[in-house]
């Protein structure tokens, strides 16, 4: 009987209860104190501003002039409301509280002060009324109170930071329930699965009478006592084995004491094995330190060109807001070949102690960068890092996995590596939005040194490949002249990266800066993409596997992405730009399994290279077109406005979609034929 | 020590550890949030007030007065000064940046940092920071549209400051609480939900001691050891009886048999 499966999602269940609880009632606490202490604020700025008003009504008073005589009354009251922003309505109205003259939108719930109402010694009279904090100040005729100058300042100001501050706190809800269950995965993994997993492997080969295993002595928790027993248990045996093997030699019959030796041999084996058996938990063990690495890289994604243009100077510079994408993504395309050697040299270990190096120097310098051109070059550092970084988690991912389940995997690689995304996306633009973009930066270095801290404890040595290189260029050429192969690559990779790095990572910020928005709203929008991808990556692996017509939902994939971006055709940018986010998500998640399983159909054509340097082509197709993504996208920006940009890119992916789909039923048509 | 803590106890300090980064998120963002919201919003009321004072300096100009002659200026300034607790220092200086009227009268005749002013022509309101205190500018301007000045008004975000203590204070409070009754009761859902696992790992412990009695979460290995047990305990019984037995010949080295 195995140990009970569902725990993972047991465990992480109480652990979501209890932090949506402890987080939700600090908030709620915190938002309501947020109330409380600002509302004076508020009062006050309502009073400071009917305190002007009411004096140049109460001079007017002292110099004679009837109250009822009062002429321009309107006109004084709309320039008092234009003066000042955030005010609802200034209205004047007599002792008996009728309105005498108003400006503003004063909302029907609006009663003026009941005749009689005591004149306060200073300062106003405040309330509450319906969506504003009302001032009332008195205007005095002969010592009398002779009407009541009201001024409303909108809730409206503190009802949009509360907003703001409960999208906040989702976020942070959101990404720490993430990360605990990436977490308590990794704890689980280390000390639960797969210490059980290693328990039931040697339970089978004891089973099978091989008494020469040894478990590894180095487990901590349960599991390394249940090991420690296990080699008691096994020693235990060997020396009973020793025993009969001295009684054998004892008992002068050799001949009838080894045939009974021979028999205890042909269904037992004894010894001590030269190699233990390993745990197996080094799959599990990758997704934590990738989905660390990748949460500090994305933290910055969403503010990335508004800093660049801020250190560019401005609007001036809107090339150059896409220089540090370009890059960063270049460096990743660059170094994703030099990857792949340090990984095959050093082992995933070492690689990625070595790529995690240059990510946090990348990131430092981001911190301290003055202009663009560092800006630019401090991110290609860390795409640098980032190239040697992924490949090493992917190598370790498929060398880890158990033998016919390297595709799920490499699954949790694209799981963990979006759940970083989408964790550090949001939770970034948060931070920069509290503390700054360059503090950002240096927390994104302080990540990535704690996951070199996770690796060297947690990862085990060794790995290093002796696999001889095979020629690059030959490898490219065989790739490329499999027709099937450079169709994917021309009309679905790349515009599918060129959409990705020129919409969502360059032109989306932009736009939706351009709306008004705070940098954590825009952080919201833009975590949008990686929320709608997590669940579409699931989809699109099942489409595939269910239908066998990958290569369809690839151009389905494409014709969503664009018709999303040609949806401010039809709609105000306002409620565009977030569904073309979401379109965006949902398309590149769904094709991102299909392309992936293309591949190793396409490998087996006569003449084609093997699946790994078929896969790492496709790679490289992506990162191409991440690296024209952003400046396309900025020099669309530079000649047309950001909707005019989203709609180029919408026909760019319509267009090659509907080319990908032709060019699957021209293939099917000439199979039918040739059949 | 490596080994010594159970999972759960891992767990439950994953848990603790995500709860106090959670709690401790949410409350220093929105303390962060709410710090720009107060300080932006005494900014705006003393906004205001500068403002004013500044008009009220334009209608005497209005009159035809020069900016130094403005009578009542100074009286007008420690008036507002006190009226106006949030008020640290009042200033009003001329196209020249030469402070004219200061509610502390010895930087009268003073010349004003450049940082503390707007550029030249500017219509709207500034602000500028003096050291630790704040500052807000409001230009003057006669009335053919020259400006003849600025009124600097400072101030200090101590009552910002009280503001944010409650508020911290409340937030403490509420994270403190939250974590006294998360972090024991995640300890305990984590020992209920964790019991089957742990049952496991104590019956497998169990059922390698020797003569361990049956357990049904280590079947399969108890019946992997009583296998061997029988395979060696019968091998043991008959190289006994063959011990007991006449010798074939002149025992051999234990050498020559071992495996």
């Amino acid at each position: 009987m195995t140990p009970d499966r569902r725990l993972v999602g047991r465990v992480v269940a109480v652990a979501v209860l209890l932090l949506t609880l402890a987080v939700g009632f600090v908030s709620h606490t915190a938002l309501r104190s947020f109330e409380t202490e600002l509302r004076p604020e508020l009062e006050r700025e309502a009073t400071i501003v009917g305190s002007i008003g009411a004096r140049t009504l109460q001079r007017a008073l002292d110099l004679g002039v009837p109250f009822n005589g009062l002429s321009g009354l309107d006109e004084y009251l709309a320039s008092l409301l234009a003066a000042r922003q955030g005010l609802a309505y200034v209205l004047l109205t007599d002792a008996a509280g009728q309105r005498i003259a108003s400006a503003g939108d004063a909302s029907g719930d609006f009663a003026g002060l009941p005749a009689g109402t005591v004149a306060p010694e200073r300062g106003a009279l405040m309330r509450l009324l319906g969506g504003s904090y009302d001032a009332a100040l008195p205007v005095l005729e002969s010592g009398r109170v002779a009407g009541w100058l009201h001024v409303g300042i909108a809730r409206a100001r503190l009802d949009t930071a509360l907003d703001d501050m409960r999208w906040d706190v989702l976020i942070v809800l959101l990404v720490v329930l993430l990360a605990t269950t990436e977490f308590l995965r990794f704890v689980l993994s280390r000390t639960v699965a797969a210490p059980i997993g290693m328990v039931l492997r040697l339970q089978s080969r004891l089973a099978g009478g091989d008494w020469t295993l040894r478990a590894p002595g180095d487990m901590g928790a349960e599991a390394g006592r249940v090991a420690r027993h296990l080699n008691v248990l096994v020693r235990r045996m060997n020396d009973r084995w020793d025993r009969l093997c001295w009684m054998a030699a004892q008992s002068g019959a050799a001949q009838r004491a080894g045939a009974v030796l021979d028999g205890v041999r042909e269904r037992l084996r004894f010894g001590v094995a030269a190699v233990q058996e390993g745990l197996g938990a080094g799959a599990a063990s990758a997704r934590l330190p990738l989905f660390l690495f990748v949460f500090a890289e994305q933290l910055s994604t969403s503010f990335n060109p508004i800093f660049a243009l801020e250190l560019a100077g401005g609007q001036g510079g809107i090339m150059g807001a896409a220089l540090p994408i370009v890059a960063f993504v270049a460096a990743v395309a660059l170094f994703t070949p030099f990857g792949g050697a340090v990984v095959a040299r050093h082992g995933p270990r070492n690689a990625l102690l070595i790529g995690l190096l240059p990510a946090a120097i990348g990131h430092v310098g981001a911190a301290l960068a003055t202009d663009l051109t560092t800006f630019a070059i401090a991110r290609a550092v860390c795409g640098a890092g980032y190239a040697i970084v992924t490949i090493a988690c992917q190598v370790h991912l498929a060398q880890e996995a158990p033998q016919g389940r390297v595709a799920r995997s490499l699954g949790g690689f694209t799981a963990a590596v979006m759940t970083g995304a989408v964790c550090g996306t949001a939770i970034g633009a948060v931070m920069a939005d509290r503390v700054g973009f360059r503090l950002t930066f240096v927390l994104s270095m302080l990540l990535v040194a704690g996951t070199a801290l996770l690796v060297w404890r947690a990862f085990a040595a060794g790995g290093a490949s002796e696999q001889k290189q095979m020629g690059l260029w030959h490898s490219a050429r065989a790739a490329f002249a499999e027709p099937r192969f450079a169709l994917l690559v021309l009309f679905a990779a790349i515009p599918a990266k060129v959409l990705l790095g020129g919409f969502i990572f360059f032109l989306a910020p932009l736009e939706l800066r351009e709306l008004g928005l705070s940098q954590a709203a825009i952080g919201r929008n833009v975590m949008l993409y990686g929320l709608c991808m997590l669940p579409a990556i699931l989809v699109g692996a099942w489409l595939t596997d269910r239908t066998g017509r990958g290569g369809l939902v690839i151009a389905f994939a494409g014709a969503l992405n664009g018709v999303a971006l040609l949806l401010p055709m039809w709609l105000d940018r306002e409620t565009a730009l977030p569904l073309a986010i979401i379109g965006t998500g949902l398309a590149q998640g769904l094709a991102a399994a299909p392309m992936l399983a293309i591949i190793p159909g396409l490998s087996l054509m006569r003449g084609a290279p093997n699946s790994a340097a078929m896969l790492s082509f496709l790679r490289l197709a992506e990162r191409f077109g991440s690296v024209i993504g952003p400046p396309a996208a900025a020099a669309l920006l530079a000649l047309g406005t950001g909707q005019e940009t989203m709609l180029a890119l919408g026909v760019l992916s319509l267009a090659t979609a509907i080319g990908y789909a032709l060019s699957l039923a021209f293939q099917r048509l000439r199979q039918r034929e040739a059949a | 020590m490596r080994g010594e803590l159970s999972f759960a106890t891992r767990l439950t300090g994953v848990l603790a550890t995500m709860l106090l980064l959670g709690c401790g998120l949410a409350a220093g963002l929105n303390y962060l949030k709410f710090e720009r919201m107060l300080l932006e919003q005494q900014a705006r009321v003393l906004e205001i007030l500068a403002g004013e004072l500044g008009s009220t300096v334009e209608n005497s100009l209005a009159l035809g007065v020069r900016l130094a002659g403005v009578p009542g200026a100074q009286a007008l300034l420690e008036r507002s000064r006190a009226a106006e607790p949030l008020i640290a220092g009042l200033t009003i200086a001329d196209a020249d940046h030469v402070v004219l009227f200061d509610t502390d009268r010895q930087n009268m005749g003073g010349t004003l940092p450049r940082d503390h002013l707007a550029p030249q022509g500017q219509a709207e309101s500034w602000r500028f920071r003096d050291g630790p205190r704040y500052g807000i500018g409001a230009p003057i301007i006669n009335g053919f549209g020259q400006p003849e000045g600025a009124i600097l008004l400072r101030y200090e975000r101590s009552a910002v400051d009280e503001r944010l203590a409650a508020a911290l204070l409340a937030m403490m409070q509420a994270t403190l609480l939250a974590l006294a009754i998360a972090i024991p009761a995640g300890a305990l859902g984590l020992h209920l939900v964790t019991r089957h696992t742990r049952r496991w790992f104590a019956a497998m412990q169990e059922a390698m001691q020797p003569g361990a009695a049956p357990a049904a979460l280590a079947a399969g290995l108890q019946v992997a050891i009583a296998d061997t047990d029988t395979v060696l305990t019968e091998a043991e019984a008959q190289l006994e009886q063959i011990a007991a037995q006449m010798p074939e010949s002149v025992p051999q080295p234990m050498e020559a048999i071992a495996p």
